[in-house]
Parts: structure tokens; sequence; C-alpha cells
């Protein structure tokens, strides 16, 4: 007999209780995503988050709710990326001349590598937060990004060069972080 | 010397702690796209029913891409032909995590966790036992025969292919944005045609299902 409502309950519960633990740490992932748009952050987030709560049952007994709701957050992230109006904006090829800031701060410092991030390619900066930031490995990021490992190293690779080149004139990143 | 992870984590801000407001925005969000896409369902459902049962034309393979001879699909169209017909279920029925909105009249539905499985009105043995019955499940990692035909599915977006197996009809139905696939195997025996088999399986919600590997 008819137990969706228990289930809705239930769904209701444990959504929410995910929602309080780990939404902060999604909207920190989805920072870097967005390059410090905070608007864009908690588009994504929203939007990873609908749509775990209509696959939450599948999602619990698969990957769990953290990894579906990052993968969420990455495809998310282009497809936002590959709107007509988000493509009329912004991927400069050179930094701005007032940008970045001396790293006597955190602020500046978080400043600087948001602007940095801002110009790598949505996929590179992905594959940079899904390595460095996640940690996951490649296989990992490969199937989050749906594309090959060779790719997925390619792209971290390119990726931290920029970042290397972008910000080596305001702050000295180690070395050994930047494999 | 700055680590990259710290320069990230720095870059990644410190958001507070949800409130409980934003957590039930987040909560109402998930319910309303819940509620938007079951009426979805129902009405696309309902939608293919009617226009079949009103003009008479069959969902038919899209012939474009036959590389293999079409498989003949039931003319005319409408439920009552295919000797089934799709009745609005009960709302206080459930076929556990696999819901349809409307269900072959008369039929008996049974569901696991896995699998939904339609016996005809003088069937009456084991629901594990699918012989001669109409079972849809999910699956993850479909591997459709290169013998499989496309068919038109009026359904945003959704796509379809089917192919035989046997005097089997097997139908794998793919709903845009979910990776899973519904596969749905019918009996020729059961005198379901494509188009009546189409609109049951578009009106069933399976968020609560478990997906087999294919």
């Amino acid at each position: 007999m008819r137990d969706g409502a228990w289930r809705s309950s239930q769904r209701d519960e444990e959504f929410c209780a995910f929602v309080t633990a780990r939404r902060t740490a999604l909207l920190r992932t989805a920072t870097l995503l967005a390059a410090g748009d905070a608007h864009l952050a908690e588009d994504l987030v929203q939007t990873a988050l609908t749509k775990l709560y209509l696959a939450w049952r599948r999602v619990e007994r698969d990957s769990g709710p953290e990894q579906y709701a990052r993968r969420i957050l990455v495809n998310a992230l282009i497809d936002e990326q590959r709107r007509p109006w988000r493509r009329r904006e912004t991927s400069r090829a050179e930094l701005p001349d007032t940008g970045f800031a001396p790293p006597d701060g955190s602020a500046e410092d978080r400043d600087a590598v948001r602007r940095a991030l801002a110009l790598l390619a949505p996929r590179m900066r992905a594959a940079v937060v899904l390595r460095h930031w996640l940690g996951y490995d490649v296989a990992e990021c490969a199937q989050l990004l749906s594309c090959s490992e060779g790719t997925v190293k390619s792209q971290t690779a390119r990726g931290l060069d920029r970042l290397r080149q972008l910000l080596s004139d305001e702050l000295t990143v180690t070395a050994g972080s930047f494999r | 010397m700055t680590d990259l992870r710290e320069l990230l984590g720095n870059a990644a801000g410190e958001p507070a702690v949800p409130t409980p407001v934003i957590v039930s925005s987040d909560l109402r969000r998930g319910r309303t796209a819940m509620r938007w896409r079951r009426g979805l369902r129902a009405t696309s459902g309902l939608l293919l029913a009617g226009a079949a049962l009103a003009v008479g034309v069959a969902v038919v393979p899209d012939l474009e891409h036959l590389t293999a001879p079409p498989i003949v699909v039931a003319p005319g169209g409408s439920s009552s032909e295919s000797g089934v017909r799709l009745v609005l279920s009960a709302p206080d029925t459930s076929a556990g995590p696999f819901n349809p909105t409307v269900v072959p009249e008369g039929w008996t539905i049974f569901s696991d966790n896995y699998a939904l499985v339609i016996s005809p009105p003088d069937v009456t043995t084991s629901p594990d036992d699918f012989e001669g019955k109409l079972v849809v499940t999910l699956v993850k990692n479909p591997h459709p025969p290169t013998r499989a035909q496309p068919v038109a599915v009026s359904y945003n977006n959704a796509d379809a292919t089917t192919w035989r197996e046997g005097n089997t009809t097997v139908v794998l139905l793919r709903i845009p944005n979910d990776p899973i696939r519904l596969e749905v195997r019918a009996p020729e025996s059961l005198g379901w045609n494509m188009d009546t088999l189409l609109t049951f399986v578009l009106s069933v919600e399976t968020s609560d299902a478990v997906p087999s590997d294919g």
C-alpha cells in the first residue's frame, strides 16, 4: 500500500540534514568554479540541490549526494557558460592592469586567485578545482567532467601553468602544489 | 611560500552556515521541481493517449535512420485497439518506487525497488515470475543491440529506441538530463502496441527506484 507520504517525509528529512551539513562546502566549491562570482555560485548550488532532491533515492544508493551535487555543480557551470549572454562577458586574454594586490593579506590573495581563476576556461577551472581543491584523482575528475583522463591531465597542467603565470608576480606559490 | 590548496581555500571564502530559512528554501525548490516533473509526465502521458485516440495515428519509428528492417508498429494506435485501456491510477494506490500516472485497466501492478511488473487480468503467478508480463526497469548502463531502432516520442527531448527479442518488444527510453534509462519489455501476446507502451512508460515516476547495471 501507499507509503509515498512516508517516503517523501523521509526524503525531506534526509535532504534537509544534508543541506544543513554540506551546503557551505558546496558553496565554497561553487565559489571557486564561479571564480568568485557569488551570484553565479549561489545559482549553481541551488541548481545542484534541486536536482539532488529529485534524484535523492537513486543518488543515495549510488554515488552519494555530495558526489552527485558536485557533478551537477560542474555541469551547471559549463551549461551556464554556454549561454549567449554569458559568452558576451569576460574572457580576457590578459589580466586587468588594476588587478592584483600585494600578497600581504588574505583578502588580497583571495581576490587575486579569483581573478586568475576567472581567466581559465570553465572546464580547465573545474579540472583545477576538482584536482587541487577537492583532491580528486585523475580518473575521478575524468568521470565528473565526462572526458578522458588524458584531457584531465592536459587541462590541469595547462590550468596550473596559466595560474602560475598569472599569480607569479603577486604570490609565491609552492612549486610542489602546482604539479 | 603559499600552497595552492591554501590559496584555493582562501579564495573559496567562508560562507555562513545555512540558516533554517535557506534550508527550507532549498527544500521548497526541490518539492516544486518534483511536482512539476510529475505533472509534466502525467500531462504528457495523457496528451499522448488523447492524441492517439483522437487522431488514430500511431507513434511510428523514425525511418530515416533505419539500418535494419523496420519494426512493424500496430496501426491505428489507439489504446483500445491495442487491447489495453489506460486509465488514471487511483491516488491511494501505489506501485512502490515506480509510480505510473496511468495504468492498464483491470491489470495487476506489482513493484519492488528494481522492477515494475504488470500482469494481465488472467495471470496470477508470483510477481517474481516475469513470464507473460510487462516489465519496467531502470538501467544505468544500457547496451541496446545494433539492430535497435529509434522511435519518435512526443515528449520534451525524450528519445527511445526499440528492438525485438524473440516475441518480446523492448523499448529503451531516455528522459532528458537523466543518465538512467527506462527499459520496458512487453511480450507480443499481451497486445500492447507501441503508442500505448510509450504512453504508459512516460507516465511512470521512478525517482525512488534502483537502476540495474544493464
